[in-house]
């Protein structure tokens, strides 16, 4: 758009990043700052509603339970998205696209559809609700993420490689460990890093399906329902810098462009 | 283009169809192009030849209007067209990568341009019909582009440009995609094309024979200047610098020295040629190095062995090792009847005053 | 299907069996629930569209509500995504990256938090109001911005701009250089190489980037409570409040599935029409 000149897109862009980021930049300056408020005037720096935080029990019951899921998420739909995206990348390109926008439905309903549904699954189930219940829940969205990304890198992959290590007399399981692995492995990363990041930040999906338990984003609910806790921005960035920070690493290493 | 003819017939040839003065281009601190003039007559089929990087491509981007000048002005049909962009330029190019969008039909692609200015509905149906016989596009009107051959979307690429009757065609090495055969064909499409509407072509190709084959004037780029500017024959007879001479055709070149008149080269050969003194070369096109199984009258009178006969098709190439060192190359059309073309043979080599030039040395 | 083979075909099943029992047979049975009846508390299966009818009695103008401004925030998003994914792709040259890094990156930090702070940045004692007070640009705190569907459209356009960029850039990216120089050589100014020529490719991101900030927004229930006020209730409030308040699942779930009917036509309707605003003549 030469319409608009080069100044004005400048301007755009910069306007967009402060947009998108001030919100969690002020989170995180907050929770460093002495004034119980989230406002100006700040007062001083200070650790004290870190210390805060740390001293509260339900943060220590929240974030075991969040490592368990996230851990647990993160593990077992690398698992199951890396190999549905083998299986995919053998297959012509039509079935493959087919397949993967069935497998991506969980992701386009609203989340409170889909929490309640299991929830009443569950219940009508007779499943007592707890990180048991959550971590397959969690599974159905974030695997259909760890799938995209390793299908993308498996439709890149120059198959002539496996050719030739079993030329070179690999068996087929061996030339998929030594060869193919190797090559996708930072891919995986990426991937497991970016269900990571979607799992700990759930709140609607755990919030129906965990019971009387917590994780870390239940927690802010609870805290955000109850009183003004200034611990809250503690939390918050503790929360925006271990989901930006798994993600960030994803990007680099699966070399994401768009 | 109807009107273009009749004007090529009537109008005397004086005023250039488009003239640069001073056309430069710089990027940072290096200059793709020096500052230079050309004009380009209309009805001209005009080749920008030069290898990577000599700043044809920039060039011909500048008639178009893809880039602006650094220095020095345009006119095309004496309007002044220096800070005009391509969509009020009268050219338009054919791209190397063909360009064509890919969520149009070859008919929607083609009529395009006449779309954007506002043509009326029936006029731009007969000429898109029109153009699309003219390059025997005939039942793809239809397609999408990524059902088309290459060929094919070359075709469609030239008939849209050509849609808008330009003032000056320009092509980027539109042939260097297709095979062999299909650039063969396609060049004398072009041909047929440039007789059949009389407008002018300005096309960039690093391929020597390929500027030979279609263009009726050669101009040679060497890092972003222009070295010689002429007819296809003339560019192969007489080129100008060792450069263009190596660059065009194929040349048995000898190094030497003229000294008051005389030409000594290394291997003891002497003719007179009058010019300055200095380090020169001495360009020998293989149709005019003659080899014979005794000595002739030529300017030069050299032995050596034959080293390689190669059998291509038109004619035979055969590698010559002089007794002095070099090597050179003859043509069938060079070698006296009767001359045993066995490799190891001895043979006389040598050549006639007019076929061969000397040229300052760079 | 021969490309199936029995090796991909057990690669693919954990996926499968993931999908299918926690996603399908809940969804499937929820949707069951949806006509069944409660009667005292207790869920009576049976047939029935009575559930739907009281949809339709009771929620319909919620409905409204909430698609209105479930299409305001997606096509805010949609436009701004659009502009952002432009200028990363055409006009930020050295920059595109990194602008893209920080679009993505954002897109992680956190639901919850996004929306807590802006309940801070747009409360009276807040951040925006002590801003323009201190340059003076008012007296007063603003009172209408938070606990208002100002603050809930402002909220879920921060936190959805993201998810639009990327599908939007990703069609972009798809889009050679030269047929736009190709377009402008045969006369078409710039607007018009945007509307002809690269609109047209994007689409299908387009209409990713808008099916998504519509869903999300049209079923979204935590951002009206924490900052909508009790001026915004949407459809996803409701459908909570049938659930977790009148324990109610069978309206609960014929609302969620009404909502979600409604969606889908809503975006194949959408759809239908940009792509015949945009078919090349």
């Amino acid at each position: 758009m030469r319409i608009i000149p080069r100044t004005l897109w400048s301007a755009f862009g910069l306007l967009s990043v402060v947009f998108m980021m001030s919100p969690l930049v002020l989170v995180v300056f907050f929770s460093f700052g002495n004034n119980p408020q989230a406002t100006l005037p700040v007062g001083g720096l200070t650790v004290h509603w870190y210390r805060v935080l740390l001293d509260n029990p339900d943060f220590w019951h929240a974030l075991n339970n969040s490592l368990i899921v996230t851990l647990s998420v993160g593990a077992l739909s690398t698992v199951t998205g890396t190999a549905a995206a083998m299986a995919l990348a053998r297959w012509p390109m039509g079935t493959a696209n087919a397949a993967m926008t069935v497998l991506t439905m969980p992701v386009m309903l609203p989340p409170l559809v889909l929490a309640l549904a299991l929830a009443t699954a569950f219940s009508a189930a007779g499943l007592h609700l707890s990180v048991l219940t959550v971590i397959p829940s969690h599974l159905v969205f974030t695997q259909p993420f760890v799938i995209l990304i390793v299908y993308a890198q498996m439709v890149n992959f120059d198959h002539a490689v496996i050719e030739s290590a079993r030329d070179l007399g690999a068996s087929r399981p061996r030339a998929f460990v030594t060869v193919v692995l190797p090559i996708i492995r930072p891919t995986i990363i990426g991937a497991a890093l970016i269900a990571m990041a979607i799992s700990l930040d759930d709140f609607v999906i755990t919030f129906f399906t965990i019971g009387g338990g917590m994780t870390l984003p239940t927690l802010i609910w609870g805290m955000l329902r109850t009183a003004i806790d200034p611990s809250i921005n503690a939390l918050g960035t503790l929360i925006i810098v271990a989901t930006i920070g798994s993600s960030a690493i994803a990007l680099h290493l699966t070399r994401y462009r768009g | 283009m109807q009107g273009a003819l009749d004007r090529a017939a009537t109008a005397p040839d004086r005023q250039p169809l488009v003239r640069l003065r001073g056309i430069s281009k710089r990027f940072g601190d290096v200059w793709a192009v020096h500052p230079l003039d050309l004009d380009i007559h209309e009805g001209e089929f005009l080749a920008l030849l030069g290898p990577s990087g000599c700043g044809k491509t920039t060039l011909l981007r500048l008639i178009g209007g893809f880039l602006e000048p650094s220095s020095g002005h345009i006119d095309i049909a004496g309007r002044d067209v220096t800070r005009l962009g391509p969509e009020r330029r009268k050219t338009n190019m054919v791209f190397q990568s063909y360009a064509l969008f890919p969520h149009m039909t070859v008919r929607q692609n083609i009529g395009y341009g006449l779309r954007i200015a506002g043509k009326p509905q029936p006029e731009i149906e007969a000429k898109v019909n029109q153009l699309i016989d003219l390059v025997h596009l005939g039942g793809l009107a239809d397609r999408l582009p990524k059902n088309l051959s290459g060929g094919q979307q070359q075709r469609v690429a030239l008939a849209r440009a050509l849609a808008m009757e330009p003032a000056v065609l320009l092509l980027d090495e539109s042939l260097a995609a297709l095979d062999l055969k299909l650039r063969k064909a396609m060049q004398d499409e072009l041909r047929a094309l440039h007789r059949a509407i009389g407008g002018t072509f300005v096309f960039v190709t690093h391929d020597q024979g390929e500027a030979m084959a279609l263009a009726n004037r050669i101009v040679v780029l060497q890092d972003g200047r222009i070295i010689q500017d002429g007819s296809p024959h003339e560019i192969y007879t007489a080129p100008t610098t060792e450069f263009v001479a190596g660059f065009i055709g194929e040349a048995n070149i000898f190094e030497g020295e003229r000294r008051a008149g005389t030409v000594a080269l290394a291997n003891g050969t002497r003719f007179s040629d009058a010019g300055r003194d200095g380090r020169v070369v001495v360009v020998v096109r293989p149709d005019a190095m003659a080899l014979a199984p005794a000595p002739f009258g030529g300017e030069a009178a050299m032995t050596g062995r034959i080293e390689d006969v190669m059998f291509l098709g038109t004619h035979f190439r055969v590698a010559i090792r002089l007794d002095s060192g070099e090597s050179v190359f003859s043509h069938r059309d060079a070698v006296a009847p009767g001359t045993d073309l066995a490799v190891g043979t001895r043979v006389h080599v040598g050549w006639q005053k007019d076929g061969r030039r000397v040229v300052e040395a760079a | 299907m021969s490309a199936i083979d029995r090796r991909s075909s057990i690669l693919f099943a954990p996926a499968l069996v993931v999908f299918a029992v926690f996603f399908l047979i809940p969804v499937g049975f929820f949707f069951v629930v949806s006509f069944w009846q409660l009667k005292f508390y207790e869920l009576v299966p049976g047939f029935s569209f009575e559930n739907y009818v009281e949809v339709y009695r009771e929620y319909l103008h919620a409905g409204i509500f909430t698609f209105s401004i479930a299409l305001i925030i997606a096509t805010l998003t949609t436009v701004i995504g659009f502009m952002l994914a432009y200028l990363i792709r055409f006009r930020a040259g050295r920059y595109g990256p990194i602008l893209l890094f920080l679009v993505m990156i954002t897109l992680f930090g956190g639901y919850l938090v996004k929306i807590y702070a802006w309940k801070t940045i747009l409360g009276t004692q807040g951040i925006l109001n002590a801003g323009l007070m201190a340059l003076g640009i008012i007296d007063e705190p603003i009172a209408w911005i938070l606990y208002s569907p100002h603050a809930v459209v402002l909220t879920l356009v921060h936190f959805l701009l993201p998810f639009a960029v990327l599908p939007i850039y990703g069609a972009l990216r798809g889009i050679s250089d030269d047929p736009l120089e190709a377009a402008r050589d045969l006369g078409a100014r710039p607007l018009r190489v945007l509307i002809d020529i690269v609109l047209p490719q994007a689409m299908p991101g387009i209409t990713a980037g808008f099916a998504l900030a519509f869903l999300i927004s049209a079923g979204d229930y935590v951002t009206p409570r924490l900052v909508g006020g009790t001026s915004t209730f949407m459809v996803g409030n409701f459908i909570e409040s049938q659930f977790v308040n009148r324990l109610n699942a069978p309206v609960g779930s014929a609302l969620s599935f009404s909502v979600l009917a409604a969606c889908l036509v809503t975006l194949a309707g959408a759809t239908f029409l940009a792509r015949r605003l945009l078919r090349p003549r």
